[in-house]
């Protein structure tokens, strides 16, 4: 069994980032992100075939990837993504919600269409920038809490009773 | 005459029906955007209500930008001061985001409103469902107290709807439920479509501890009217819409009625 991953971003500026970006710059944080970008992150338990199984769903349905307005990629762990400042400091946090009708909703979609998946993961991959020479373990103790909203100003990207949040790593 | 503001974010698209609900439930009513800080500080008003429809594309997630808003602190300060507050729909997930309800600790986010759990079914849910009024909420609550545990038919409209709390708290959640999904005769809802989302506890509407705040799903503004009621509809109010003349359908109150003249009733709205 394989366990792939796609990553599947907008062409353009995504909406959901830059108005993300703003609200951080309200809250007036002493090492906010100075860039932020977001990705759809799917991750497919394969039971054969690979890449080239999910290569071939994601041309099948359009709901996955639109490739009028999206693009996506395989990511590599652990590298810059499309779209990325190389010299920046980048994060990567992953949210998921806990009960995620999308994901199985789409898991017996795709078997019943003869799909070999196993299973699907939906997420959000929130890719944070911070300025070069930032401490690697500072930023990504910063783009925890910023990812996590326990009270009305603190964290953003997740509620903690319904949703998850994991490194990208 | 006492007065409500209602607070429009951008993307917030019932605020008129809303406020013309409150008018003509004797309560004048007016419309401020999320920005109109200065201008509602100075003019406070007796309630508040925050409408449906979408608050900054519902970005990130449902109800979270607006709830960053500097608007929501007066909010804030006026729900502690114990003016009634109401969210209905995008408004209610603004005042989940807010920690304003459940409200254990004000400002916490303690509970949220998830996406929509049905079997074989995901995203953006529409159509009529049953609602029940607890009886503690009947006696507390400014937006429920002219309810009885008679069952109303609502419409909802929604994809992020379902209640979610920690396991620690279900218990505690008990205390603040204000409506619940039910069955047509008002027996408990067995599961999807009586509770169309997966809402824990099949709760509907949830209060802050002292019952002044109320974050609700459902559009009760959408069936103040009998004429929105549809026809078909089966159940009592079903069966006055196809029984009314036209001049009936057209003067006589719709199930959605009940919140806004309980706030009327609460206020001393004669």
């Amino acid at each position: 069994m394989d366990s792939v991953q796609i990553a599947v971003r907008l062409k353009t500026p995504d909406p959901q980032a830059v108005t993300a970006l703003n609200t951080i710059k309200a809250m007036r944080l002493q090492l906010p992100p100075i860039k932020l970008q977001r990705h759809e992150l799917w991750e497919f338990d394969v039971a054969e075939g690979g890449r080239d199984t999910v290569c071939e769903l994601v041309n099948h349905f359009t709901d996955i990837v639109n490739p009028n307005k999206q693009m996506w990629i395989f990511p590599e762990k652990n590298s810059s993504l499309a779209g990325e400042d190389k010299e920046l400091v980048w994060v990567g946090v992953v949210v998921r919600d806990f009960s995620d009708s999308v994901s199985s909703n789409w898991t017996a979609l795709l078997k019943r269409r003869g799909f070999p998946v196993e299973s699907l993961r939906y997420g959000v991959l929130w890719r944070f920038g911070y300025m070069k020479d930032t401490d690697e373990a500072l930023a990504a103790k910063m783009a925890m809490d910023l990812s996590v909203s326990n009270t009305r100003t603190g964290g953003l990207f997740s509620n903690p009773v319904s949703q998850e949040v994991s490194f990208w790593t | 005459m006492p007065r409500a503001a209602v607070i429009r974010f951008p993307g917030s698209n019932c605020e008129f029906e809303t406020a013309r609900v409150l008018k003509r439930s004797g309560i004048d009513s007016r419309i401020y955007n999320w920005n109109d800080i200065d201008l509602l500080s100075y003019d406070r008003a007796d309630a508040y209500v925050l409408p449906g429809g979408f608050s900054f594309q519902d970005r990130i997630r449902a109800g979270v930008i607006a709830s960053r808003e500097s608007i929501m602190d007066l909010i804030f300060e006026e729900a502690v001061n114990g003016k009634p507050i109401l969210g209905i729909c995008n408004g209610a997930q603004v005042l989940l985001e807010s920690g304003l309800v459940p409200g254990w600790k004000p400002g916490s986010v303690q509970a949220a409103l998830a996406g929509n759990l049905a079997p074989g079914r995901s995203g953006y849910l529409s159509g009529w469902v049953n609602l029940k009024a607890e009886p503690e909420a009947i006696s507390k609550c400014p937006w429920l107290c002219a309810m009885t545990e008679e069952p109303i038919p609502v419409p909802i409209a929604h994809a992020e709807g379902r209640f979610v709390f920690r396991e620690e708290d279900i218990k505690k959640v008990k205390n603040h439920i204000g409506l619940t999904y039910c069955g047509e005769s008002g027996t408990p809802a067995d599961g999807w479509p009586e509770n169309p989302n997966g809402s824990t506890l099949d709760i509907a509407a949830l209060m802050n501890t002292e019952g002044n705040v109320l974050a609700m799903m459902p559009h009760p503004e959408r069936c103040f009217n009998l004429w929105q009621v549809p026809p078909g509809m089966d159940g009592p109010w079903g069966e006055l819409r196809r029984n009314s003349s036209m001049k009936d359908i057209e003067e006589h109150p719709g199930p959605g009625a009940v919140i806004f003249k309980s706030l009327a009733k609460y206020l001393g709205v004669e």
